[in-house]
């Protein structure tokens, strides 16, 4: 048996299968994608090459790809600067529940396990400036003067869609900081009450730098799902009104489908991915701190 | 040397997975080929209209099935999605080169010239569909360069729906210009009623729009098209006023209150449970006045206006059109079947008469001789307006150009109702999104 596991045969021979679908289904279509970024393809018919055309036209005269790169980029500090503080705040207020600790916390997981659909439909109905809750409760605690059309003002509207992408990815980033509270061993806050310390200090000398590596998880999970944000927008807004909501995701599947742009299209997804591979390895290195074992 | 054999051996092994797809294929072909002696055919039809058993759909599978049985070695298999997963999917088949035999297409340059152009339509023999009684100029936006390449299924035109109870209710006049438009709307307002109920979410309905702004503005439907092709500009003052004129109105709050987030649906609710007092939407939705999701007190007063007018227009200057039709794919191997199929498919009896009196739309054909006489007010309202016509738009300016000239004037009509350009701005963007998309096509 360790004869045959060692046979380069064997072992060319039981990775072929796997490595042929990852060339055909992965690699392969990468490849495509980015040959197609240098022509100007429609979808149809011929096409022909055009160099780094699409490119330029992209990065210098293209003013929606551009808001569309600063939405992400909003939508990720946002996130980051929002969701994350709230997310570890309330994992260390749950982990003092008690027994309401179980029910609270898959309470909170919620969000993250309805369907991306019926969270953009249940919001644009909350939003609705007609019939919306939102409005509605304004109404009726006497602000009727802050009543807004919430989806439909473009300077309103990114954050509107930012707060949903916020509430739906706040389960995940909960159970991250949860799990790594709960893996905090006892003997350090023991330790930490021993040399006398407050709670407050307790978390914030102690515990939350202790988080650092979960933290550094989190915030690459989320910088990169926020990147790649797509749904909630096309469901909610589909970009508008007047583009003032569009995300990479959404405007690149626009140019290639409705624009019928195939070739420019691919060429936005080509430098999207440069633009992730950038911000994860930049990321990676400014949170690469170790914070020692325990 | 071995790795070398090894490499081959895998490689045999996944062209032969790719041959065996390859060879049930090639199997399927040469069975259907040998079945031509017994005159069997198969042809695929591929249609927007995915509802099967109601509306449009219904009425087009009732003719399907017809045919199958009169014509036994005939075999249409029907495949459908909604307007743009079917747009996506035309896309994916006609660069594989595979698209179906009879495909559904519109006469629309943003549609239709992609596919003229690589090839990919038939050409049909406008004989075939002479004594069909066709209504005058349908066909034009089949055609390219004297050629026919698609047959036309519906008359679409853009009126105003209106519920006839609100108006009487608060003892107000349906608009007749567009300042009426304003002062109704206000009035409704007032009583917190919405005025119109619109989807601009989906971003097409303002263009179509645009059409009827600047026909009032200037009493005519020329230069909008002139503008496109380059003879005029999108930077004339008319234009301009036109631009000014429509965010003069979205300002005085004419639409709902949300207008640019409402999809079709939201759009189409809100006027059906009788919270807005108009609607402004394409004839096609002739079925409000029977639809069972609405109260009865809505189907009994809805009622239908022409768009309102200026002192340079008249009420029957329409945005109309032909959208809807049908084509036949360059590639299929049954072409005189399928010819035979859409000439059976238009007979009077058929498609016409059919579509008229399910009250499911407005036939491209004319339809007076099925008038039964039962019609509901709705359905004789438009063809009220429907006969009133003293002059037509053509394709709407949206689809009349490239896809990407498309989004670009949806967008740029959003933006200019939230503030996010002006007027002039408005004319310029436009410009030179026609510029582009004539140098696109060049």
């Amino acid at each position: 048996m360790n004869k045959l596991m060692s046979d380069k045969k064997t072992i060319f021979l039981l990775v072929a299968p796997g490595f042929l679908i990852l060339v055909s289904m992965i690699i392969f279509p990468i490849g495509m994608s980015i040959y197609y970024g240098f022509t100007d393809w429609g979808g149809i018919g011929d096409y022909n090459f055009i160099g780094f055309e699409n490119f330029k036209n992209i990065l210098f005269s293209d003013e929606i790809f551009r808001t569309s790169l600063i939405n992400a980029l909003l939508l990720t500090v946002a996130t980051i600067l929002i969701q994350h503080p709230i997310a570890i705040f309330l994992s260390i207020l749950i982990t003092h529940c008690g027994r309401w600790e179980k029910v609270l916390r898959t309470i909170l997981f919620i969000p993250a396990i309805i369907s991306v659909v019926v969270t953009a439909k249940l919001w644009a109905s909350i939003y609705n400036p007609q019939y919306g809750l939102l409005n509605n409760i304004l109404d009726s605690i006497g602000l009727s003067s802050l009543k807004q059309d919430w989806l439909g003002n473009p300077d309103l509207a990114i954050w509107s869609v930012i707060i949903v992408t916020i509430w739906q990815g706040f389960g995940y980033a909960f159970l991250l900081y949860y799990a790594g509270l709960k893996g905090v061993p006892d003997e350090l806050y023991e330790a930490a009450k021993i040399d006398g310390a407050n709670p407050f200090q307790l978390y914030t000398k102690v515990v939350i730098p202790l988080l650092a590596p979960m933290m550094r998880v989190a915030i690459i999970i989320a910088v990169i799902s926020c990147l790649k944000q797509m749904e909630v927008v096309y469901l909610m807004t589909n970009g508008g009104p007047g583009n003032s909501t569009q995300f990479l995701g959404n405007y690149l599947y626009q140019t290639a489908f409705s624009y019928a742009k195939y070739g420019y299209g691919n060429a936005i997804s080509v430098l999207f991915v440069i633009v992730v591979l950038i911000i994860t390895v930049v990321l990676n290195k400014v949170l690469k701190r170790d914070v020692g074992e325990y | 040397m071995k790795k070398w054999i090894l490499l081959l051996l895998t490689a045999i092994l996944s062209i032969g997975l790719v041959a065996c797809s390859d060879n049930t294929g090639s199997k399927e072909g040469s069975s259907k080929d040998g079945k031509k002696d017994g005159e069997k055919v198969t042809l695929k039809f591929f249609t927007a209209l995915p509802d099967r058993e109601t509306g449009l759909g219904g009425v087009e599978q009732k003719i399907i099935d017809s045919y199958m049985e009169k014509n036994p070695n005939v075999k249409i298999e029907v495949e459908a999605l909604q307007d743009e997963p079917f747009k996506d999917k035309i896309k994916i088949y006609s660069s594989t080169k595979q698209l179906p035999d009879i495909i559904q297409a519109w006469g629309q340059s943003s549609f239709i010239a992609p596919l003229i152009n690589n090839g990919l339509l038939y050409e049909l023999n406008p004989a075939d569909f002479e004594d069909k009684d066709f209504i005058e100029g349908s066909f034009d936006g089949f055609s390219k360069d004297g050629k026919l390449y698609g047959v036309p299924r519906n008359t679409d035109f853009l009126p105003l729906f209106y519920n006839k109870r609100l108006f009487e209710e608060n003892g107000i006049e349906p608009p007749k210009t567009q300042e009426d438009l304003i002062a109704v709307s206000k009035k409704f307002r007032a009583l917190g009623i919405n005025p119109v109920a619109t989807n601009g979410m989906d971003g097409w309905i303002f263009p179509m729009w645009f059409d009827y702004a600047l026909q009032r503005e200037t009493g005519s439907f020329d230069l909008m098209d002139d503008a496109l092709h380059g003879d005029k500009s999108y930077t004339d003052p008319a234009v301009i006023t036109a631009a000014k004129k429509m965010k003069e109105i979205v300002d005085a709050g004419v639409f709902a209150d949300g207008y640019l987030t409402a999809d079709y649906g939201t759009a189409r609710n809100l006027f059906g449970q009788e919270k807005a007092a108009m609607y402004l939407m394409g004839a096609w939705e002739m079925g409000l006045a029977t639809d069972e999701n609405f109260p009865e007190s809505f189907r009994n007063n809805v009622g239908v206006i022409p768009y309102p007018v200026s002192d340079k227009s008249k009420a029957g200057d329409l945005v109309i059109y032909q959208g809807g039709g049908y084509s036949i794919s360059n590639n299929s191997e049954h072409k005189e079947e399928a010819v035979k199929f859409l000439k059976y498919f238009f007979e009077s009896e058929n498609w016409p008469k059919l579509t008229w009196q399910s009250g499911a739309g407005m036939p491209a054909q004319s339809f007076d001789k099925y008038l039964t006489g039962k019609e509901s007010t709705l359905q004789k309202e438009m063809i009220d307006i429907f006969n009133s016509v003293t002059s037509a738009s053509g394709t709407p300016i949206l689809d009349d150009s490239t896809p990407e000239f498309k989004e670009t004037i949806m967008s740029l009509h959003q933006e200019l109702f939230t503030g996010k350009v002006t007027p002039n701005q408005f004319g310029e963007k436009l410009d030179a999104a026609a510029k582009k998309a004539r140098d696109a096509s060049k």
